[in-house]
């Protein structure tokens, strides 16, 4: 099984690069730049410092030169070769970009391969820390949303398939399908309208209480301001899961070893929910990839429209702004998330299904 | 026509001002410190920087300026610059200036009461060292125009700073005042060389030496900015800071922010445009206490002058002027005139505007002291306009106003090339969407072709910078106190910079600069005298018309009812924060 992951890693490696180098293509390519709301935040910034802002933030370069750097960093790409603290070296740059008269100063960026995320156009703050701070609101409204999903949704599914016809199975299934159809933009605005504008049960968004203290409670100390996007993010889990489910039910319930079963005696329950449900939940295990993609794809919107403080509402403001060291650092977060997301559901469905080999 | 206008903009400003929230100064304060914390809420992104030298952002200055002192206070009954003064201009170093004869160097006095938080006096070294950083050109400071003004500041003593300017100006202290005052014991400590400011993240993200209302306690990124008063302030009109602490909470939209407020989730808190009058009626019902002020900015439409297709710079490296070409369309002014008077303001004021505009003929707020109230702006004159288009070349040949004019004999433009040109907006602005839309119409009863279009706003100021386009609308702020020299952002050849400037239209008018010149050069710097001129200035720009000032607005504030001592004025919302305190429920 180690090998079995050690390979699906080393053929992850071409897709990470693959998605990097698209992602990166994409963003310079969308029209517009960090310059210009820089340049409109402080008006009267002179011209020289326009220049040196442009300059320090590289956007003017080649796109290949800026992908590069970011990859692999610029103390290549200008550097002190005698150690007089002064570069004296350049490739792919001039060493006085800024026709000042003064080489400017060697790089020191290390790039994204030697762990160096760069530095956000606006806060210049490290890339990492921005993220770090970021992370955990996200994975807490994730991981608890895709655990509603499947709690949820697994059960409505093997219900639904064991009354197969019955008034439960099909509001189940229409309900699936409106879950699965309802932007998730627009419940999010409902149900803070509903909830939180007209009835007050819960806050008008935000992560927890407004204190003058540096800390956040517990989660269960402020599940009132979790309730909603988690709602809103375990809809498409729940319409996904009781789908995939019930369909897969249905279909192990017809195979050879359930007749079998049921000849032996064994009563229904026994039958769908030993027999049937372990055997059914192997394709289930297959969504949980696409599953915890979707799910930063949903916290990009429900975080916003929430003020939740995640990785989703940073995303939004960094590719709103062109940030494009933040931009790139989630990019990288949602790279390795459908990933590992997609290698887990491999993993899971083989330990599930002996009959799948890890070779 | 004239005098009409003129009484209704003051008729509007005046009502703005009479509503003046209610106040309970019956009610006993907390003892320092043990007031409510006063929330607000914070729309712009999270702060970036805390280093008043190198703040580049709203979100950050909004907290830096209650940290840290400034030289000069802003005195808030009459928005003029003012020495130190608890009752109308508190929070400044200056207790007194004098101007020397030929106007070149300004001698400040300043205050010897007040120390940083460690102990350490604050005196004229700390403004100084912010300037000399400034100076150095190593940090990445947005504050190097103040070297357009400034030449030299020298710390005479501990409570004497002398400033020499680079030549006369009467807006000197605009500039001087940009200039931070910060800890230099502290930083010079910190720092070996100004350079190393710039990666000093820890050090710029958490200042533990400040000065000001309040000390900075700490920041979680997407959610809050949080202060604690600071009991040394010394201006507090209590004598205490009273107000435990100032929360900035991030908040996603306008919409989110006036439902925060009416759940009382925020202290101050505000409306999006279209939905202002919720918040009058809150005043009305004692809901909330509200206060109208004129906004600070302006919706303007820039009209390209030159040729969008070979964008180039104003000005030369000798400062010649350099021949940018004509826009096709709008480097004629009989036809930007034309578009003016086909303009409906009032239908736009009614329908995208819901009543809240206040109509501009120039670029001068009606708040400021150089406000041409005699000039009118154009008359909604469909005759007019089109007799202008017919004078500039612009015919309608098919009779059909439906269909586009066509140039025949228009001195920018091959003949039979429609009367058509793009004008962008940001997307999401729906004041702007609105007025876009309604111009559309307005237009084409003249036979012209507006191609509307909502963008992106980082595509629309990189194409209004690179003037690579026709006509863009969009907003422009301006400064407290007001500086009429900040024109020469607009409308100065020097400023006209692709990628860079903001004198986007690429305008240029000899007589205007001179104008602008002589305003700002002026011996003794007479304000009624500038304001003369200034006031020629404005009708210049309304003639030539490279921008249409669609509107400035009317802005309602809110804060919870029982905010004692909530007393808003022009100039500042929250001067005399230090003393605000939520009355218990009874």
């Amino acid at each position: 099984m180690v090998k079995y992951i050690l390979r699906r890693l080393l053929q992850a490696v071409p897709t990470f690069f693959g998605i990097t180098l698209l992602a990166y293509v994409l963003m310079t390519a969308a029209p517009g730049g960090p310059l210009g709301v820089l340049y409109f935040s402080n008006p009267k910034m002179s011209n020289s410092q326009k220049e040196k802002l442009a300059l320090q933030l590289g956007v003017h370069d080649p796109v290949y030169v800026q992908y590069l750097r970011w990859l692999i960093g610029d103390d290549w790409v200008r550097w002190d070769s005698d150690g007089d603290g002064v570069a004296d070296r350049a490739v792919l740059s001039e060493l006085d970009a800024d026709g000042d008269g003064v080489p400017e100063p060697p790089g020191e960026r290390r790039g994204v391969l030697r762990g160096d995320f760069g530095t956000s156009f606006f806060s210049k703050r490290p890339v990492l820390d921005v993220i770090s701070e970021r992370i955990m609101p996200t994975l807490e409204l994730s991981i608890a949303s895709l655990t509603v999903g499947i709690l949820i949704g697994v059960p409505l599914g093997i219900l639904a398939a064991v009354r197969k016809g019955s008034i439960f199975d099909n509001i189940t299934r229409i309900l699936a399908v409106v879950f699965d159809a309802i932007p998730g933009f627009w419940l999010a605005l409902m149900l803070l309208i509903i909830f939180a504008v007209t009835f007050h049960v819960v806050p008008l968004g935000g992560r927890c209480k407004t204190t003058l203290d540096d800390s956040c409670p517990p989660i269960y100390q402020r599940l009132e301001y979790m309730i909603l996007p988690i709602f809103v993010l375990a809809t498409g889990p729940i319409a996904g899961y009781s789908r995939f489910t019930r369909a897969s039910m249905l279909d192990v319930i017809g195979q050879d070893y359930i007749r079998t079963a049921r000849a032996k005696g064994l009563g229904e329950r026994m039958v769908w929910f030993k027999h049937g449900a372990r055997n059914a939940l192997m394709p289930i295990a297959t969504f949980l990839g696409p599953s915890l993609t979707g799910l930063l794809g949903g916290a990009v919107i429900t975080e916003t429209i929430f003020s939740y403080p995640g990785l989703g509402r940073a995303l939004t403001s960094a590719a709103t702004q062109r940030d494009y060291p933040v931009v790139m650092a989630a990019t990288i977060y949602a790279a390795v998330a459908t990933i590992l997301g997609y290698l887990i559901s491999d993993i899971l469905y083989a330990l599930i299904d002996p009959r799948v080999r890890f070779d | 026509m004239k005098r009409l206008w003129s009484l209704a903009a003051a008729s509007l400003i005046g009502a703005a001002l009479m509503i003046a929230p209610a106040f309970a100064q019956d009610v006993t304060p907390p003892a320092a410190g043990e007031g409510t914390p006063i929330i607000a809420p914070n729309l712009g992104s999270d702060i970036a920087n805390l280093n008043p030298i190198l703040i580049q952002d709203g979100s950050s200055a909004a907290v830096a300026v209650r940290l840290f002192p400034s030289l000069l206070g802003v005195n808030v009954r009459t928005v003029n610059f003012s020495t130190t003064n608890k009752e109308n201009a508190p929070g400044a170093l200056a207790t007194d200036w004098s101007i020397s004869e030929d106007g070149m160097t300004y001698t400040f006095t300043l205050r010897d009461d007040w120390k940083w938080s460690d102990g350490t006096p604050i005196t004229a070294a700390d403004y100084a060292y912010a300037f000399e950083a400034i100076k150095s050109g190593e940090t990445n400071t947005a504050l190097t125009y103040v070297l357009d003004t400034i030449d030299s500041v020298e710390a005479k003593d501990a409570t004497t700073l002398v400033i020499t300017i680079k030549k006369a100006d009467c807006s000197a202290l605009s500039n001087i005042s940009a200039v931070p005052v910060v800890p230099s014991h502290v930083y010079s400590a910190q720092f070996a060389a100004f350079a190393d400011m710039n990666e000093a993240t820890d050090f710029n993200m958490n200042p533990t030496v400040t000065a000001g209302l309040f000390s900075f306690a700490n920041f979680r990124p997407g959610e809050q900015v949080t202060l604690k008063a600071d009991q040394t302030y010394p201006d507090a009109q209590y004598g205490y800071v009273v107000p435990e602490g100032w929360v900035f909470k991030s908040v996603a939209d306008e919409t989110l922010i006036l439902e925060q407020g009416k759940a009382g989730e925020l202290t101050t808190f505000s409306a999006p445009e279209d939905r202002q009058n919720e918040l009058r009626e809150m005043g009305k019902n004692g809901e909330a206490l509200v206060f109208e002020s004129p906004a600070t900015s302006l919706r303007f439409i820039s009209f390209n002058l030159a040729d969008p297709a070979n964008p180039q710079n104003g000005l030369d490296e000798n400062g010649a002027a350099i021949d940018q070409g004509a826009h096709p369309i709008l480097g004629d002014v009989r036809v930007r005139q034309a578009l003016m008077y086909a303009m409906n303001w009032q239908e736009i004021n009614e329908k995208a505007l819901g009543n809240e505009g206040i109509q501009l003929a120039a670029p001068v707020l009606p708040t400021s002291w150089a406000f041409n109230s005699d000039l009118s702006p154009y008359p909604f004159d469909l005759e007019k306009a089109a007799s202008l288009l017919d004078e500039a070349g612009w015919v309608d040949d098919d009779n059909d106003p439906a269909t586009p004019r066509v140039a025949k004999g228009a001195p920018n433009a091959a003949d039979g090339t429609p009367l058509t040109f793009k004008m962008e907006t940001n997307a999401g602005n729906t004041g702007s969407e609105s007025v876009g839309v309604l111009l559309q119409d307005q237009w084409s009863k003249v036979g012209v072709k507006l191609d509307f279009q909502m963008v992106d706003f980082n595509v629309l100021v990189t194409n209004l910078t690179g003037q690579t386009y026709d006509a863009i609308m969009l907003f422009w702020g301006y400064s407290i106190p007001d500086n009429p020299n900040d024109l020469r952002s607009n409308y100065d050849p020097s400023n006209d910079v692709v990628g860079a400037g903001f004198n986007v239209s690429s305008y240029n008018n000899p007589e205007v600069n001179q104008l602008m010149d002589e305003a700002t050069t002026m011996a003794g710097c007479d304000q009624a005298k500038r304001a003369d001129i200034y006031k020629q200035v404005q009708e210049l720009l309304k003639n030539d018309a490279p921008w249409i000032w669609v509107n400035t607005s009317l802005v309602v504030s809110a804060a919870q009812p029982t905010l004692q001592n909530w007393d808003p004025t022009l100039a500042s919302i929250g001067w005399n924060q230090d003393s605000w305190f939520l009355a218990s429920a009874k």
